[in-house]
């Protein structure tokens, strides 16, 4: 009891005696213990539930398709162990970045301001951001560990990533480049640039096979086997060396291209400062705007330039950076070339790291897409191309912009995408009958209880059903939607709601048409 | 959000303290199947611990129209994060951390959505002593008249409240789960059930289903 002697909830709810003995007698306790009676009475209920009474064949079939492409991507490499650290070092390391972060803030803290919005100021040790994405978005990447893995700035397509361990998988934003992997062009077109440390740039250009040796913020080697690369050291950074056919050409600062020629290495300078050894001889310093030819036999010859600048822009001017964060482009519309800002990236590009918001534009002929990168939001954004201008009619639909779910996701309607084929109850293949049908059902009650709600407030208008047509992304999830059938804001607004909780993995990256739902 | 994200799953299982911190025995086979890639390993783990998360779920965010779409993310995301599980902590443990974590998530997102007749399609929830859908129907009302009043406190003390007073788990083992002391534990439920027992007291809602229930005897 309390000091005024009424009883208290808890003991009401517990049915102590004395407090319903007060309770007969008291208007106010009365009523609290009835309510609490029955709340423990509904608790009661809820202990004693067993199961809920779930469609078990349309949860089965769902998670069991994510069973098998989760156990595809652990075989593929794509999710990975961590490595086990102790936990005195974990504590150690919290201690030292603790101190890094401080010491870096004061730093920052004393240099004056700079207005650029664009870019990233962060004081934070240079981790990855993109670590976990909203719930009903797209899985999480995966963080990375500070320098023990390479941030991989761009890759085209046809990269293939070689674990130390011989495990081959497409180079992709989930890739995880640490030493002793591989990178491997498969074309001419191909191309993958990674930052081994920070201000170590390693850009593998065509038909390259490359073998990061070590990766270290004090210094990192790269072994180049087969094709060209460049490197480039920012000033204030550690050195980045590449060996090749028994040279060791280092960079301290600056820029320099290597390429394999047969039995010899082809080295120009572009900038900065680099020296070359043999066998771990005695290095020499190479003029900036020098060519050089190193042959097998230690021998090194200076040769005429064979093109003074280098034929793929600085990195920098597009805005990529080991700092930003890593976006996935979406399916490029087919032969479209890319560019940011006029400088071409090529046409295969499918990694981007960003550090500032950047508008790629992809043209085919006399069409043209068009795509904001904003790294701010890149960890939540769900982004696709968007056709602004076209030579052919295939813009009736007016492009809308419009938020997502959560509120921080931009989706730009509607995606300019290649040609795609949208299935229907006929076309659907037969392993994914079963879940499409699932889905069907579920969204066949949530769209009563949208009409229901239209019909209540009077806001369904003409609308007599909706046939929404969806495209699911890599994961299954939805991505983009549209409802035929004209209907009303209100009733547009809840069906869409309701068809992006939906998922269905089986019919990942297809554009299918749910059938129509009827009020 | 107050517990710990789902990123953050692996950096709390490596603060708990279990005694059998280092050992790789303690991974059932199942999850060590899975984690070197075996598809029957997941489908194992699936069917052996389903029902537990489908429970849990429905404890945790009540008879709610998308039950069955957070029971499958709640697998999705135990998936992709298995490869972080390290036996610091018994598997089933870790599993509800997941579960505990995907729900309030799911909780989360809910408060941001509008909530356009919601309700309307909640699924019949589950009734032990279900014997018709009317019955179904009612117990379901009455459950949602428990959740609106769950809805009312942090996510701290839900889950607190939840995982002991409703699922019957342990304060060490909630301990273990969202990361705090058992201490801590305690002070949570201590003041949950306060505002839960609150809430009620003040809820005429209760009335209507006292009458059903026919509990105004209690007088």
């Amino acid at each position: 009891m309390t000091t005024d002697n009424h009883p208290t909830d808890e003991e009401l709810f517990n049915g102590d005696r004395a407090a319903l003995e007060h309770a007969r007698g008291c208007d106010d306790c009365r009523v609290r213990a009835v309510r609490l009676k029955t709340g423990a009475a509904l608790v009661q209920r809820v202990r004693k539930t067993s199961q809920p009474d779930l469609d078990w064949a349309r949860v089965d079939a769902m998670v069991q398709a994510a069973a098998d492409k989760t156990a595809e991507d652990y075989r593929a490499g794509r999710i990975r162990k961590p490595v086990a650290v102790p936990r005195y070092a974990v504590g150690g390391a919290s201690l030292a970045l603790a101190a890094g972060a401080l010491l870096a803030w004061r730093a920052m803290s004393a240099q004056p301001s700079v207005e650029n919005t664009h870019t990233h100021s962060s004081s934070a040790p240079p981790v990855a951001q993109r670590a976990a994405t909203q719930g009903g978005g797209e899985a999480p990447l995966p963080a990375l560990a500070p320098w023990s893995e390479a941030r991989v700035l761009l890759a085209t397509s046809d990269v293939e990533h070689v674990t130390a361990s011989g495990e081959r998988s497409s180079l992709t934003a989930r890739s995880r480049v640490r030493s002793g992997d591989r990178l491997q062009g498969r074309s001419a077109q191909s191309r993958a640039l990674i930052a081994a440390a920070r201000g170590q740039r390693l850009d593998a250009r065509g038909e390259t096979d490359v073998r990061i040796a070590s990766m270290d913020s004090a210094g990192s080697t790269a072994e180049l086997v087969r094709g060209e690369a460049r490197i480039d050291v920012s000033a204030g950074s550690a050195k980045l060396s590449l060996d090749a056919h028994e040279w060791r050409v280092v960079a301290k600062r600056g820029t320099f291209v290597a390429k394999i020629e047969g039995d010899s290495v082809r080295v120009r300078v572009l900038s900065g400062l680099v020296d070359v050894a043999h066998r771990g001889g005695a290095p020499a310093a190479l003029s900036v705007g020098s060519e050089f030819v190193l042959d097998k036999n230690g021998q090194r010859t200076e040769a005429p330039l064979a093109q003074t600048p280098d034929a793929v822009i600085d990195d920098r001017a597009l805005g990529l950076s080991e700092d930003g964060e890593t976006v996935e482009l979406p399916a490029i519309p087919e032969g479209a070339e890319l560019s940011i800002d006029g400088n071409s990236v090529g046409a295969r590009a499918r990694v981007l790291r960003v550090s500032r918001p950047v508008r790629l534009r992809a043209r085919r002929g006399g069409d043209e897409w068009t795509l904001e990168l904003d790294p701010r939001r890149a960890a939540q954004a769900e982004i696709q191309w968007t056709q602004s201008s076209h030579a052919v009619a295939n813009a009736h639909e007016p492009a809308v912009h419009e938020s997502a779910p959560h509120g921080t996701v931009t989706v730009r309607r509607p995606a300019a995408r290649p040609a795609r084929t949208t299935l229907t109850a006929a076309t659907i293949p037969p392993q994914a009958m079963m879940g499409f049908r699932a889905v069907q059902r579920a969204l066949g009650q949530r769209a009563r209880h949208c009409f229901d709600a239209c019909e209540r407030n009077s806001s369904c208008g003409d609308t007599s059903g909706i046939a929404p047509v969806v495209d699911f992304d890599a994961e299954g999830r939805v991505g983009a939607v549209r409802l035929e059938g004209a209907p009303t804001a209100p009733l547009s607004a809840c069906i869409e709601r309701e068809v992006r909780a939906l998922r269905l993995p089986l019919l990942a990256n297809e554009r299918v048409n749910l059938g129509r739902f009827s009020r | 959000m107050h517990a710990p994200a789902l990123a953050n799953i692996t950096q709390l299982h490596s603060s708990s303290s279990s005694p059998q911190a280092t050992a790789d025995e303690g991974i059932p086979p199942y999850v060590r199947r899975a984690q070197n890639g075996e598809s029957a390993g997941f489908r194992e783990l699936y069917t052996r611990h389903k029902r537990d998360v489908s429970r849990l779920v429905l404890r945790m965010i009540g008879p709610r129209p998308d039950l069955e779409d957070v029971v499958q993310e709640v697998f999705v995301q135990v998936f992709r994060s298995l490869a972080a599980f390290r036996a610091e902590s018994r598997f089933s443990t870790w599993l509800h951390r997941v579960t505990v974590n995907v729900s309030l998530m799911y909780l989360r997102a809910q408060k941001s959505r509008p909530q356009l007749g919601r309700d309307s399609t909640a699924p019949e929830p589950p009734a032990p002593e279900q014997s018709s859908p009317a019955a179904g129907a009612a117990t379901a009302e009455r459950l949602r008249a428990l959740y609106a009043i769950l809805d009312q406190i942090s996510d701290k003390k839900r889950v607190v409240f939840v995982l002991h007073d409703l699922e019957g788990v342990a304060a060490a083992e909630i301990s273990e789960m969202v990361g705090a002391p058992v201490l801590t534990v305690r002070t949570r439920l201590f003041y949950a059930r306060r505002e839960v027992y609150a809430a009620m007291a003040k809820d005429p809602a209760l009335d209507a289903i006292a009458r059903e229930l026919g509990l105004e005897d209690a007088r």
